[in-house]
This record gives C-alpha cells, structure tokens and sequence, in this order.
C-alpha cells in the first residue's frame, strides 16, 4: 500500500525543522567587534547543513516510499516503553527514596519487564543494587542519593 | 630506550595488570553474551575509568575491547549469532564446523588467529604511528581541519544507512558538542538559561544512553538462544594445523586489516568482509566456502584484530579517531590529560609505548581467557537476561550520575538512549554522532582558527599543499557520494537503497 509520508520522510521533516532552528538561533550570536569569526559561525554551518539533508531525507523518503520495507520488528513496544518509564520515574524519585531504594524498586520492575520471576527479582534486585551502590561509593567514591535513609 | 623503561613501569604495576585482567574479563563476559557489544562493553566501563590513572584507564578500554571483540565469536561459532558486524563475515563457516563437530577447531582459529592479527596490527602501529608523528608536527590548524572533516566524512559515508543518514548523524554529534559555553568568546550557546548545560554535553552519558540504553530497549526482551550441547573438551583442538595450512591467508589478513583499519571509519568490520570475500575469490575451494571451511575464518578473523589495533593509528596520531571504540578511547585519554596527537608521542614518549606495551598484553592475554572463555560458554549463555537488564540499567545510572554527581546526567542519558532507539530502527548509525561529539570541538577550534589566520577568505583552506590535498579529497569523497545517491534515486526507488548494505551481514 502506498504512504503518503514514510517514517524517513516524517524523520527528514523534524531534521530539516532542527536545523532551521539552530541556523536561527546561531545568526542571533553576533562576533565581537573586530573579530571576522563569532560564536554563531560554525553553529549556522551545521543547522543549515542538518536542514538541507533534513529536506534531502524527506525527498529520499518520498521517492522511496513504494519499496516493500523488511519486516522490522515494531519500533514501539511495551518493553522498551517500561524501560524509559521506569527509568523517567526512577530520575524523579531517586533524589527523595535514595538510590538504594529507587535503585531496588527499579531493578524489580525491569526484570519483572524483561519477563523474569517476582521470586528471582526480590532476592536479587537488592543484591545487585547495594553492590553497586558499595562500589561506588567505598570503591570510587561517588556520593550517591541517599534520600530518605540519610 | 628511557621512555620504554618508563612506560614498562608504568604498565607493570599491580594497579595496571590487574586492571587489564578485569576489563579483559569484563569484555569476554558481555562480548560473548548474544547481543550486548563491544561497544557497549566500553561504554560501561567508562565511567569507572574516570576514577583511574591515565594508564590504567586507557589499558582497560585497550584489553576490554579486544576481548571483546573476540568473544563476539563465541555466540557466533556455537549459536550462529555474530557477536560483532565483523564476525557477521564468517559466521556461516564457524558455525558449520561447529555442527560437524569441530567447535574448538573453529573457535581456536578465532582466537589464535585474532591474537596473531592483533599483535601484527600492534607491530604496524609501533612502527607506523611515531613516523606519521614526526610529519604531523608540521601540520597547521588547516590540515588538522581538514583531517578531521576527512575522518568524520568518511566515518558518516561508509555508515550503514547511506550519505543522507550518515551525514544526519554527523551533523547531530557536531549540534551536541556545541552547547555550552563558545571556547572563543564564553557566549552561551544553546543553553536555554540551563545551569547545567553551560559547561556542555559530557559525552560519557550520550554514549551510555546511546550504545547500553538502546541496546537493552531493542533486544532485552528477546528470548536467549538455546543452549548448545557441543562438546567442548579441547577448545583449541587441531588450531595450529589449520593455522600452519592456511598461513597465506593469516599473513594476508593481518596485512590487510592493519593497512585498511588505519583509515577512518572502515575499522575491521568492513575490513573482515573484505579479506573473507578475497579468501573466496583466491581459494582453491571456493565451493567450501559457508559450509564450514576454515580458510575464510583464517583470514577474516585475523584481519578483524589487525584492524582493530590499526584503527588506533589515526587515533593516536592525529587524535581523530576513526570508529566508535576508539572516539570513546580518544575521550578517554582527553579526560585523563593525554592529548591524543603527535605531541604524544614527541612530549611523553613513555605514554605512547606504555599504550603498546598494554596492547601486546591484551593481545597475548586472550589466549588463556579466550580458553576459558570456550570452556564456560555454555554458562555464560545461561545467565538470565532478566537479570543482566536490571544490572546494566543500574551500571548505566551510576554511570551517568557519578560525571557531574547529578540526576541530569542521567536525564541526558534517557534521552540519548530514546533518540538512538528511534535513529537506529529508521538506519541511522549512531557511531557517527558520537565522534561529532567527540571530534567537534577540534574541527571547530580548528576551523575558528584557520578563518582568523585566512582573514576569512575559504580559499585560505587550500593556501598550504597538505592541507590542500586533504581538502581536495574531502570534497572529491563528498561530491562522488553526492552523484552516485543522486544517480541512485534518479534511477528509480530501487536503486537507491544505500550501497553500504551490501557489505552487511
């Protein structure tokens, strides 16, 4: 069945729009005065360059649209959906529980995502998290969140 | 002879060699795991080497990475799954020998074989990389401009996706290494008022998201292989028969990897296609080939590590890396003070020889982790994904966090990884973005520098022969890629679907 816009073209479409920006925002960047380079010069080579190619994707995405693509497996699916969330919440949550804590319940949800046993998860996830919360801490001495544990 | 006897100090101390041991086992354990990488193997450990000696850091990017790439042959002999785009070429024949009972001849080839192409490609680099040393003193911000747009072209062209993707990758690396403060004049550049943004993007959390991140959200769900019941009594049996027989094709393979691992962005991935193919092509028996035939497994697998210790050149040399292991090393020794270039070699000699001396190390070390390896396959096969996901993940948040000691880090890390994810299901390479990152502060203070000394004039880029000549292939390579995609689309949608994906697997 024929696209009427394919994912490279959508792609090109949000590249070309990028590098618009970037070119726009560089040419705002004036050079000191004296001087016959500024901070704006290399930055509006590579958004005008990204916006070209942006359009050059859409047009190569447009013009291939009629090829039968291999059957990719679906870009969006619920493990990879899990992964960013649980690590969106675990960002948000990690400063107030702790790593220990965050670390724990994260490790939990993941292997429970990945299609592993509520009896394996809950022995191993806090194994797994205060070992790595030790190596670091004692070994290279990142001072981890500690949150609600002080 | 004095900075050989400092670098052997440097390199032989407790700290150094157990370092090279653990990251050696390190990179065997996630390179023989089906789908995790090399690439991946180094982008974990990163973080670690931060809080490390200069020496120590780079020697356990140095063994990591050879292991694994090596034990990326594992799950290829004995599950038909190439642990690396480069043991793709030869996977059908290991696999095959593998069936007819002879998986430790295959894997023995695979490993002897690598450790032989490494240490020649380590010879090539001792000898090679303080010559192009001594030439690179001469070079001006002009060359070394050029130089580096060379690398990350040819970097971005030979990507799997074709000249449109690759050069969209690129140009998204170089967009990255420019938020931040403007190094000439401290104007804040794409910052958006963001604190946090106002020192720039640490690579260390892109990479992480980009190369672990994706990785985990693309394959982690998916089923290990099932287990083979092969016999493996004697992982190396009948290897030094096989590698006498065919010592052409080893000798063949080294040359080959070392002199095309040189150049950047074809490292030994392309470079294994190659040499198995001209193996075919040269062989007495070609009809062997794929079906579990030793010649092609002889040639590719050495020119696989010939390569990788050749890709080293422009790396150490130039400071341009040339693939993503080695622009992950080239931030590395950055971080760690020891600018990649010539002046490494000239200033501190001892650094230099200290990273051969490890190279040779990693390189002799594989031979009893790769028999170890071998022996324990069956069980590293069996470690339950669940649990290495969980594990990764947690390595990839204390990674990221412990650059800046901050969740935003790890913030930069989700959104690498989601933007990988989606770049690299529509064939967009990531390697490429990577040494944008990278490599995008030198082509721009390069080029800054060389406009002021032009007075603006671009004709100034082409005032000086060397730099010339490199300017003059820069565009020739871009213009040809240019036409044949023009041509390409022009000739119809068929014939336009990237030229790269004929070499991959």
């Amino acid at each position: 069945m024929r696209q009427s816009i394919t994912p490279d073209s959508a792609l090109g479409v949000i590249f070309a729009l990028g590098g618009a920006a970037i070119f726009q925002q560089a040419l705002t960047m004036q050079a000191l005065p004296g001087m016959n380079v500024g901070p704006g010069l290399f930055p509006s080579i590579v958004g005008a360059g990204m916006a070209l190619m942006g359009v050059a994707l859409a047009i190569q995405g447009w013009i291939q649209r009629d090829i039968p693509e291999d059957d990719a497996p679906p870009l969006v699916t619920w493990f990879a959906v899990g992964v960013v969330v649980a690590l969106g919440v675990t960002i948000l949550a990690m400063p107030y529980l702790g790593f220990l804590i965050a670390g724990t319940i994260f490790s939990v949800v993941i292997i429970l995502l990945s299609g592993g046993k509520w009896l394996s998860a809950l022995i191993f996830s806090p194994i797994a998290t205060a070992g790595i919360y030790y190596l670091f801490m004692s070994g290279f001495r990142v001072s981890l969140p500690r949150g609600i544990l002080g | 002879m004095e900075a050989f006897a400092l670098a052997a100090g440097l390199v032989f101390n407790v700290e150094t060699l157990v370092t090279i041991f653990l990251a050696a086992v390190f990179g065997l354990f996630v390179g023989a795991i089906p789908g995790l990488t090399a690439t991946m193997a180094t982008a974990l450990l990163v973080p670690i080497t931060f809080y490390m000696a200069p020496i120590p850091a780079i020697a356990a990017i140095i063994s990591c990475t050879a292991m694994a790439i090596t034990a990326g042959d594992l799950p290829g002999t004995l599950l038909r799954i190439p642990g690396t785009p480069a043991s793709a070429a030869y996977v059908e024949d290991s696999y095959r020998l593998a069936q007819k009972g002879q998986a430790g001849l295959a894997i023995g080839i695979g490993v002897v074989g690598s450790v032989l192409g490494g240490l020649f490609g380590f010879l090539f680099l001792l000898f090679t990389a303080p010559m192009l040393a001594k030439a690179a003193l001469g070079f001006s911000s002009f060359e070394y401009f050029w130089l580096a747009v060379l690398g990350l072209s040819c970097a971005a062209l030979i990507s799997s996706g074709g000249l449109v993707k690759g050069a969209l990758a690129l140009l998204l690396g170089l967009f990255i290494a420019q938020v931040g403060m403007d190094p000439l004049t401290a104007t804040p550049r794409f910052t958006f008022g963001n604190v946090e943004l106002m020192g720039g993007i640490s690579f260390i959390p892109i990479m992480i998201g980009m190369f672990a991140v994706s990785e985990v959200m693309r394959a982690g769900r998916r089923a290990m292989a099932e287990v083979p019941q092969i016999n493996l009594k004697n992982p190396f049996e009948g290897t030094m028969g096989a590698l006498w027989k065919y010592r052409k094709n080893q000798v063949r393979g080294s040359v080959i990897g070392s002199l095309l691992g040189a150049l950047p962005g074809v490292g030994g991935d392309l470079a294994a296609w190659i040499t198995y193919s001209l193996a075919k092509r040269t062989s007495k028996e070609p009809e062997k080939f794929g079906k579990g035939h030793p010649e092609g497994l002889v040639e590719a697998g050495a020119t696989n590590n010939a390569a990788l210790s050749a890709s080293w050149i422009p790396a150490m040399v130039f400071g341009i890396p040339g693939d993503a292991v080695t622009a992950i090393a080239v931030g590395v020794l950055v971080m760690k003070g020891l600018d990649p270039g010539p002046t490494l070699m000239t200033i501190h000699p001892e650094n230099f020889y200290a990273v051969m001396i490890v190279f040779a190390i990693a390189n002799i070390l594989m031979l009893p982790l790769g028999w170890v390896a071998a022996k324990s396959a069956r069980w590293i096969f069996e470690v339950p994904r669940a649990l290495l996901n969980a594990t990764i993940l947690l390595f990839c948040i204390v990674g990221s966090y412990s650059i800046n000691n901050s969740m935003f880090g790890v913030g930069l890390m989700l959104g690498a990884g989601v933007v990988a994810y989606i770049l690299e299901a529509r064939m967009i390479a990531i390697a490429p973005i990577i040494l944008g990152i990278v490599l995008g502060p030198l082509v721009e203070s390069n080029f800054t520098t060389s406009m002021m000394i032009a007075d603006g004039n671009l004709m100034g880029f082409f005032s000086r022969p060397v730099a010339a000549i490199f300017g003059i292939v820069t565009l020739l390579i871009w213009s040809l890629a240019t036409y044949r995609t023009i041509r390409g689309l022009m000739a119809g949608p068929e014939q336009a679907i990237p030229d790269a994906e004929e070499n991959s697997p």
